[in-house]
């Protein structure tokens, strides 16, 4: 059985560069892979025993990402309403963070499809492991994800010329 | 390859480059430092739970009664849920639901459905999250990537509303959705079995409201049909599920 340690060093960045796409910034993405990894841990007598605890993991991760952002976006609402906060440098060319952007505007499942395909670059089938779905109900997502970003008005106008 | 292939490839490439910069945080760190607060925390309560269970015989008159009769408790025994729900009880942790105006009763649910009701509303009301684990047991959902109430107590802790949230729903009208074997799920808001969000009247927007922003309804508009929170108890009194956005 791998330990704890070896499955957290092999698998940290990629966990990153999935929540990164999910998150607003780095920093958040770093907080929710670790409590990603934190949920893992504390069950992980169970987990490693699992088929692909890398699917395990990354499903916590994909979920709480995206029920993360949806309060971060109020806080900034209410950020906003106060003044602006000091900006931190950025850390994606302005024309990856558009596209990500425009990626958090789908449906949360159109979002997950959509990171996990080409960023996590994972299979069909491990994809919909998961996202606890058939893998026709992720070429679904991902069918419907890439239309809404066709149709985007934002990101994507260049597509139509 | 089209334009939009290009540039969610790019963007891919270039997120996987930026992580794969990024140093490993030390996992032991932070987690401990969490788990240090946990502990503060859980010290914290028991000195308080200490307290309160040792202020009342510290202050209480000496009654003349034999020491075998001292800690006999003066109302029968109940059971750890009993307790835990009974409103007035002071709550585990401050939470969200504080002054959330209690869901008044709702018609015609069968009586195992009102019971189980009442009863999260009880504990939520008060904080419980242990009372809401009691009723949970090993059926409730609240998150596609597993767990139960511990994903509340989470949610709770990183600033997400669900015990309010609960409050709130339960206050929201509800539907039935008919299982192929025979079985029937109580689910709250009626809106979440509407096969589309045009079926929404404007007054269950407004009820949505409570638990939706503005920018969340307009998203879950754009779905097609409700997906935010919303939770469901079975025929029999089982609580299911307690989520949004799966």
């Amino acid at each position: 059985m791998i330990s704890f340690e070896t499955f957290y060093r092999n698998e940290y960045r990629a966990m990153l560069g999935m929540a990164r796409a999910l998150a607003p910034d780095t920093t958040v993405a770093e907080d929710l892979v670790q409590e990603a990894f934190i949920t893992t841990h504390r069950r992980w007598d169970q987990v490693s025993q699992y088929d692909s605890p890398r699917a395990w993991v990354r499903r916590v991760l994909i979920n709480r990402a995206t029920s993360l952002r949806r309060r971060l976006a109020s806080e900034l609402r209410a950020l906003a309403r106060v003044g602006p906060a000091d900006a931190t440098p950025p850390d994606l060319s302005v024309e990856t963070s558009e596209v990500w952007s425009e990626v958090h505007r789908l449906s949360r499942r159109q979002q997950q499809a959509i990171v996990l395909h080409y960023v996590g670059q994972l299979s069909m089938v491990e994809i919909a492991d998961v996202m606890g779905c058939s893998q026709g109900a992720v070429k679904s997502h991902l069918h419907s994800a890439r239309e809404s970003l066709r149709t985007s008005p934002a990101a994507w106008d260049e597509e139509l010329l | 390859m089209n334009k939009l292939e290009q540039r969610l490839n790019a963007a891919a490439e270039e997120t996987r480059k930026l992580a794969r910069r990024r140093p490993v945080t030390k996992f032991d760190e932070r987690a401990q430092t969490r788990h240090r607060g946990a502990l503060i925390l859980a010290a914290a309560f028991a000195v308080v739970i200490l307290m309160f269970g040792l202020l009342p015989l510290l202050m209480s008159e000496p009654t003349g009664s034999t020491g075998s009769e001292v800690g006999t408790p003066s109302t029968p025994m109940t059971t750890p849920t009993t307790v835990a729900t009974t409103l007035g009880t002071a709550p585990e942790i401050e939470c969200s639901a504080q002054g959330v105006p209690l869901p008044e009763e709702a018609e015609a649910l069968p009586a195992a459905v009102a019971t189980t009701r009442e009863a999260i509303i009880t504990a939520a009301a008060a904080c419980g999250l242990t009372a809401l684990e009691s009723l949970a047991g090993d059926m409730l959902t609240t998150s596609l990537g597993g767990g139960g109430v511990e994903n509340l107590r989470s949610w709770e802790n990183q600033g997400e509303h669900p015990l309010a949230t609960l409050l709130h729903l339960f206050d929201m009208t509800y539907a039935t959705v008919e299982l192929e074997d025979g079985g029937t799920i109580y689910v709250w808001p009626a809106a979440a079995t509407y096969e589309s969000w045009s079926e929404v009247t404007e007054e269950e927007i407004d009820e949505l409201s409570r638990i939706h922003s503005e920018g969340e309804l307009d998203q879950i508009a754009g779905y097609g049909s409700y997906i935010g929170w919303r939770t469901g108890i079975d025929q029999d009194g089982n609580w299911l599920y307690l989520t949004a956005f799966d």
